[in-house]
Formats: C-alpha cells, structure tokens, sequence
C-alpha cells in the first residue's frame, strides 16, 4: 500500500516535471550518434557491436536517470516527508528500484527503435525474449543503482561518485545482460545461454534483498 | 598521545617481521626447485598467490567489520574497516602488478581478461570507489555507516563478479596457482612458508593502521 | 509518551548534543530555545527519525523508533525548517502524498478547505516552486491540520509569515492546545514561548541547560542566556 504510494509519488513527479526521462532518451541518442560516428561502421561490424552498446547506452542512461530522481529527493528538503513518515525504509528502496525500473523501461521503449534504425540492425522474430532480457536487466541495474544512489545523494560529489561506484558494482550483471542479448541476437537456442540469465536472477535477488535490509542505514542523515 | 614505535615491543616485532620477509625472499630465490617452462617467472608465485589471498581476506574483514559496526557503533570497527581496505586495496593493486610480471614470459602478454585477474581488478575499482565515498562522503560520522555498508554490498558482488567473468572468455588458462595439493611437496612448503610470512605481515600493518587511525580520532575529538 | 534517553550527536567529530535526555508527555507543549547552531533542528531530526544518533534511544509509546516497525511510529509529524514538500508538485498532490504516506485519506474536498481557509485554493494546481515562502510556510500548517498526529515536532513555526499568516498560524495552534495536542516548537521567540507553551527546554553548550515549566520563568534570565 505504502509501496504503491511512493512509486505512484515518483511517476506523478516524472510526469509534473519531465526531468528524467527526456534527458536520458536526449543522452542515448548523442551516444548513439557517437558511437556511429566514430566508428563508421559496416553492418557486419554493427551486428557484432551492439548487445554491448545496447547496454552501455541503458548503463550511462540509467545512471543520469538514478542521479535525477534522487537530486529530487533533496530538493526542498522533500525527502524528510517519507523519513518521518511511518514507512519501512525497506519499502522506500523497493519503491525507488522499481519506479527506476519503470522509468528506464520507458527511456528504453523510446531509444530502442532509434537504435535499430542507425545500426541498421534486423531483430530476430522472437522479440518478446529481448523484453525479458531487458527487464530482468533493469531490475538488476536498479537495485543496485538504487542502494549506490542512496549512498552518494548526500555527498559532496553526488553525480560522480555515483558512477564511479555503480559501474564496477553493476559490471558482472552487465556482463550478463550483454552475453544473454547477444546470444539471443545471434538465435542460439535458450539452453545454450540460460545460464546467463540464471546469474542475472540471482544478482537481482541478492540485490533487492541486500537492498531492503540495509537501506534503514543508508537513508538517515 | 603515542608513536607507534615508541613501544619497545613494536619495534622488536617490526624488526622480526623484517626479517622473516627477508629469511622468506632468501628461501624461495635459493631453496625452491625451478619448474620446466617457466624458470624464473614461476617464483613469484610464491607472493602472488598469497597476497592475493591476504588481499581477499582483508575484504572479508571489511565486510565483517561493516557489519559489526552497524549492529553497535564501535568507532573501533569502523577503523577496522578502513584500515582493512586500504591494507587489502594495497595487496590488490600488488595482485594486479605481480599478475602482469608473471604472464608476460608465460602467456606473452601483459594483461588477458583472465577470471581471477578481471575479478581482482573489478574489485580494486570498486575499493576507488569506497576511499572516493569516504573522502566526499559528508560528515565523518555518516560517512562511516555508508561505507560500512558499502564494504557489505562489494562483498556480496564478488562471487557473482567471479561467475560472470568465469564464464565470461570461453577458453580457459592456466594459473599461477595451480592446485596445491597436486603440487611437489618441495614447492608446497615454501609456499606455505610465504602464505604465514605474509599473514604475519598484514596483521603487523593492521595493528600500525588502526594505531595511526585511533591516535587521529583522538585528536580530532579533542 | 516519547523518551530520549541519553542521546549523543556530533558532526565532523565536534559533539553537538551530549547525553541529552528528557520525557515529553501527553499534552505538554514544548519551547526549544537556544542560539543559532546550537544544535536545536539537530535534535527535532533525530526526534522525527531523520537524523541518527551517534548513541542513545528513543521510546515512542514505549516502542523504540529504531528497532521497531516503522507502523509503531505512527501519529509522529515533522515539520522541518525546509519545506518538506516536492517543488514540482502541485499543493494539492503534495498534500494528498503527504496524507497518504502517513496513512490517512482524506477527500479532495476536506484538503481544499483546508487551502481555502490559509488562502491558498487559488493557487492549489500550480507548482510550488512558485510559492513564495511565506505561502510554503502556511503548506505546512495545511498539512498539520490533514494529518491525525499525537506529537508534532515543528521547526521554526513562524518564519517567513505576514502578519495575516501568522494570525491564521496561531489560530491554527491555539485550536491543538484547546485539544491538548503534543507539541515540540524550536523557535528563537522566547516571549511567545514563555506566553502559549506549558514548558521550555534551552539548550545550551551540548547539553539542555534548564527544563521547566513555562509559569516559573523570568524571561530576563532567558534573554540573558540567549545574548
């Protein structure tokens, strides 16, 4: 009940104040166009690129989002709402991890179809994978990114300690999200690479629990 | 206030663990056999492994030491915690030294994405990362109750940071650390020999840290 | 009905509050007095479980705050010297939040009555971050009034207000007094702790340095703390 009404609080925020989701999509596509550009790539080329590149644009996307939503927190002091409200800090990590989630979903639906086109990349019938794939990823990203960004939202140096922390934590899941999409993109059949997505759902269940325990310490000032 | 090394006994055990490290340099360059293939290049496996494995446990510490310092606000764990990091961070960073020396006649090249190294090296960035928190981090106090939990939260990832970089390459080479049990007895044992030298060593510089970090504390306190 | 026992806090390893402990009971109203940087928001946070304790507890309804479920800290409300609230929401949605996370619901009506009666239905859709602090100062009384609570910690109740808000503020007050509500005020006004509160706290140099009731004090020995 309390966990619907902070994710519903986040959502509403994103969609009063359009400061993330536009930003991160704004963000993919100059990564995209880099990446393009620099490496002035032939099909063959792309086709091999860009499981990885998918998910180095998701990772510095997701990171910008996490920053965002918890600079908003600050802002007014907003924060000391929920902190002395009687919700289980436990809940308000589930609440920031999965309205992360839902967010970068929604950042992905629109960088994704770009992505295809520049590429020039032609997706395998069996899409619906992909999404699960996605999903279990962005859990994974957000769970962890949600416990680094409640460690870093009070520092000094919030927006760079954030990455610096998140990406060597987040590496082994991103490395697991990538060696699963490109297995799929290539159409290997599941069994060949399940094991990849068994390691993607055990970082999330680590992950969310570790979260929903430690937050109580991570929250007060 | 005192220096460390205004103890007599501090000194005496400086002294000795000096000249174990030296005893254990002089037994592993003359009393270890040299291996075919490899010569010269295997003998520093006889520090690479253990400080590897020091450099693992002192993460370990941290993690407890975390824990700990969350359940009743010790300051004492908190140092433990520091301290352990910063000694394990520099057994790591030697880790990612010794690595390269040793793979370079032996696989020909400085660096691979081999398992144990990738994961090392992930490790190490995520210790940047810690001493960054605890630098940046805000007031000292809440600083250490983050980067108590940060030290929890690196040490859940390293199983799964090994697994994903395990199954990462599919070719599989070999380690400076082969399987001991299957090794010569005449390797083992120096080996051995090394692993409680350099055990010595880390404790010794443990007890020195949390020393240098308690007198600052006090200091600041007063 | 809420204890603080022994509580310590330091920033940057200089102590602000040392082995602070008193007991708040049902319908006291408390003035925290003390100068600036003193340490008096410091305490309200650790009171309203936003700020930790170095070392210390706090029985709530004989619940302590740290160890229990957040739901034994029901009918606890802060109100910071912040605003609280999210800039980019409207007044309207921050106070239904605001309701809703602290478990009560309350009709759109019964909010926008409340807005009318502080002169703020107006401006209820626009984002707050056009408020002007004053109007976000009343927000807070708004919420006080939606919000069923047993004790209040309330930072600065009157700043930033014109003399038409803090008229309504301190109808608002006066109404929680008449129903004997528990009420802790940091404030720098002496004379109108020493005027509507039953008992003041002056914190001083880390620790409480007088804990009496109201009807006993000089407000000359007050004001000479205070210099």
């Amino acid at each position: 009940m309390m966990f619907y009404t902070l994710v519903r609080k986040d959502l509403l925020l994103e969609f009063r104040a359009k400061e993330i989701i536009i930003p991160m999509f704004a963000f993919g596509l100059a990564i995209i166009m880099i990446f393009a550009l620099s490496f002035n790539a032939s099909q063959a080329i792309n086709h091999a690129f860009s499981p990885g590149l998918l998910w180095i644009i998701i990772l510095f996307i997701s990171s910008l989002g996490l920053n965002r939503m918890f600079v908003l927190e600050k802002e007014f002091d907003a924060f000391t709402l929920t902190l002395a409200a009687p919700v289980d800090r436990g809940i308000i990590f589930l609440s920031k991890a999965i309205s992360g989630t839902i967010l970068l979903l929604i950042a992905e639906i629109l960088i994704i179809p770009p992505f295809i086109i520049f590429m020039n990349l032609t997706i395998p019938s069996d899409w619906h994978i992909m999404v699960l794939i996605l999903l279990i990823g962005d859990l994974g990203i957000m769970s962890i990114g949600a416990i680094v960004s409640g460690l870093s939202m009070r520092a000094k140096l919030s927006e760079m300690l954030l990455p610096i922390l998140f990406f060597p934590l987040v590496s082994p899941h991103i490395i697991a999200c990538v060696k699963s999409t490109n297995y799929w993109f290539k159409g290997l059949s599941f069994i060949n690479w399940q094991f990849w997505i068994f390691l993607m759902i055990s970082f999330v269940l680590v992950f969310f629990l570790l979260g929903f325990m430690i937050f109580e310490y991570i929250t007060e000032e | 206030m005192e220096l460390f090394f205004s103890k007599r006994i501090n000194v005496i055990v400086a002294v000795f663990v000096f000249t174990l490290m030296v005893f254990n340099i002089y037994n592993i360059v003359n009393n270890t056999p040299m291996v075919p293939d490899q010569f010269w290049a295997q003998k520093i496996f006889y520090f690479h492994v253990p400080i590897a494995w020091i450099g693992f446990l002192s993460y370990l510490i941290v993690m407890i030491a975390g824990i700990l310092y969350l359940i009743n606000k010790k300051t004492v764990w908190d140092h433990l915690g520091f301290a352990a990091a910063e000694i394990g961070t520099l057994f790591v960073v030697l880790v990612l030294i010794t690595g390269p020396i040793w793979a370079k006649p032996i696989w020909g090249t400085w660096w691979t994405w081999e398992p144990r190294l990738t994961t090392t090296l992930i490790l190490f960035l995520i210790y940047v990362g810690y001493f960054m928190l605890r630098a940046f981090g805000g007031h000292p106090e809440r600083t250490s109750r983050y980067a108590a939990v940060l030290g929890i939260v690196a040490f859940f990832d390293v199983p799964i940071i090994f697994y994903s970089v395990r199954f990462w390459e599919e070719k599989y080479q070999s380690h400076p650390q082969v399987e001991i049990t299957k090794q010569n007895p005449e390797i083992v044992l120096p080996f051995l020999i090394s692993l409680v030298i350099i055990t010595i060593l880390f404790s010794f510089m443990l007890k020195y840290r949390l020393h240098v970090l308690k007198v600052t504390h006090n200091r600041k306190i007063d | 009905m809420y204890t603080i026992n022994n509580i310590y806090k330091s920033f940057y390893h200089r102590a602000i509050l040392e082995d602070i402990s008193f007991k708040v009971n049902q319908g006291d109203m408390i003035a925290l007095l003390g100068k600036n940087g003193i340490g008096k928001s410091t305490l309200l946070r650790i009171l309203g479980k936003i700020s930790q304790p170095d070392k210390g507890t706090i029985l709530y309804n004989d619940a302590n705050i740290y160890k229990e479920k957040a739901i034994a800290r029901k009918g606890i409300l802060y109100l910071g010297h912040d605003v609280g609230l999210y800039p980019s929401l409207s007044a309207l949605d921050n106070l239904k939040f605001a309701c809703a996370i602290h478990g009560k619901k309350n009709k759109d009506s019964s909010i926008i009555s409340t807005l009318n009666q502080l002169g703020l239905s107006n401006r209820m859709n626009d984002q707050i971050q056009i408020f002007s602090k004053g109007m976000l100062q009343s927000l807070k009384y708004a919420l006080a009034d939606l919000i069923e609570w047993n004790i209040l910690f309330f930072d600065e109740p009157f700043s930033y207000l014109d003399l038409k808000g803090r008229k309504s503020a301190q109808d608002y007050i006066d109404k929680w007094i008449e129903n004997s509500k528990t009420m802790i005020f940091a404030t720098h006004d002496a004379q109108w702790s020493l005027l509507y509160c039953s008992r003041l706290l002056l914190l001083d140099n880390r620790k409480i340095l007088f804990d009496q009731k109201t009807n006993d004090i000089d407000i000359n020995k007050i004001v000479k703390i205070l210099r």
